[in-house]
């Protein structure tokens, strides 16, 4: 015989529609009014709560949702798309700024012109003679392919040698061709270099340092 | 016991099976059978989760869309209804998280929340429906987690069988069981507790 308590304890946990006709629960409640009447009302609630929400139809008719469907999911593919695509593009972006800047940045340190290329530049001279014009310049012409080329007439001297040397030689020439003028010590070249037979009279010095009269590439 | 065919009749002669593979065939109609057929139980579990009509529409919208864009990656070794649940659940969650984040920034900024006009406000009756429903609900699942309810809702509300219910959810059988014996305990008690002999049992 089955007491409330057990009556109880199995509807507490059971599946509802498992305490049918002839089950322990089921006989029971036919003599205890009080179990039979909580029975009810279990079933009563949860009837109720399916009802509730299982008779809540969706709004949405299913074409329409399709629709929806199939036109975000194609937004979301593209926008995908447009979001790998921007992101290549950045990534590309900064290997092409890497790149140029690791290969032109060094170009542009040094002031154009790479390590290994041979330059030219001729120079003309307003204080110092070619032959010591060249003895000036030719210690800082040592790379492959440096040459030094003198002109008597202009006074002129033409420099071949990688850019930084020709840098080197131009400035020293400068230095010793500016005001007051051909300041070359006769010991630098041991050869009469300040001879003043060699240096143009005061009047005819140019005040300013000579301009390169060309310069090749 | 509810059968699943009576919650949510399918409205087509084709089976879900079929209309995935006219979906497959690359069929234009296809999806549109498929959303047929899904749309109810779509709905419907999207209705258990989150227990608001207007949110179970959304949930199964953005359903749908997960679907169709993620249709190519369903192997097909486990049943399309369990993934498609499992995409259900995922998005009704992510739309909690969202809500309850945004609740949050707006209570820590001191915002009020103001009430537009919606779909109600021309439509009392079904204000008045979906708020009752809510009630509702609400009144029997409070209290209770959501794995809990989640099991409850498809079992007992639903039809489903525990087994097809560990399919749908991806656990164990036995984790089912338990939580549907918990789930109908917790529910069950406030009227159980109405009964002269329920202090015997406790």
């Amino acid at each position: 015989m089955t007491t409330c308590a057990e009556c109880l304890s199995a509807i507490s946990t059971s599946s509802l529609s498992q305490l049918g006709p002839g089950s322990a629960v089921a006989v029971h409640c036919e003599t205890c009014a009080e179990c039979s009447r909580t029975a009810y009302e279990l079933r009563y609630a949860e009837y109720r709560l399916a009802a509730a929400l299982n008779d809540m139809k969706p709004r949405t008719e299913p074409m329409e949702i399709a629709d929806t469907a199939v036109n975000d999911s194609e937004l979301l593919r593209r926008k995908r798309i447009g979001k790998l695509l921007r992101v290549g593009l950045a990534a590309a972006l900064v290997v092409t700024a890497w790149v140029g800047v690791d290969q032109l940045g060094p170009r542009l340190q040094r002031g154009l012109g790479s390590p290994g290329e041979i330059e030219t530049e001729t120079m003309e001279l307003s204080c110092l003679t070619p032959a010591q014009a060249s003895e000036l310049v030719t210690p800082y012409l040592r790379s492959n392919g440096a040459a030094v080329y003198l002109h008597e007439q202009p006074r002129a001297i033409t420099m071949r040698g990688i850019h930084p040397e020709l840098e080197q030689a131009r400035s020293q020439l400068i230095h010793f061709e500016s005001p007051p003028g051909c300041s070359l010590p006769a010991s630098a070249t041991g050869s009469g270099a300040a001879n003043p037979s060699d240096v143009p009279k005061g009047g005819n010095r140019d005040p300013t340092p000579p301009s390169p009269t060309s310069r090749d590439r | 016991m509810m059968t699943m065919e009576a919650a949510t009749p399918e409205p087509e002669a084709l089976s879900l099976d079929g209309a995935l593979a006219l979906v497959r065939r690359g069929h234009r109609g296809g999806f549109t059978q498929l959303v047929n057929i899904l749309q109810p139980r779509v709905y419907r579990w999207a209705l258990g989760i989150a227990s608001d009509p207007d949110e179970a529409d959304e949930i199964s919208q953005e359903a749908f869309v997960m679907v169709h864009r993620n249709l190519h990656q369903f192997k097909g070794d486990a049943p399309l209804e369990g993934w498609v649940y499992g995409i259900v659940r995922r998005i009704a969650n992510q739309r909690k998280r969202r809500r309850g984040r945004r609740a949050r920034l707006a209570e820590s900024a001191g915002w009020t929340r103001t009430i537009v006009a919606d779909v109600y406000t021309t439509d009392p009756g079904a204000r008045v429906d979906r708020e009752r429903l809510a009630a509702f609900v609400n009144h029997y699942f409070s209290g209770l987690p959501p794995r809990q309810r989640e099991v409850f809702d498809l079992v007992d509300l639903q039809g489903y069988d525990p087994s097809e219910a560990a399919v749908l959810l991806n656990i164990k059988q036995g984790t089912v069981r338990a939580n549907l014996f918990k789930a109908r305990a917790a529910i069950r008690a406030h009227i159980l507790a109405a009964h002269p002999a329920w202090g015997d049992l406790r």
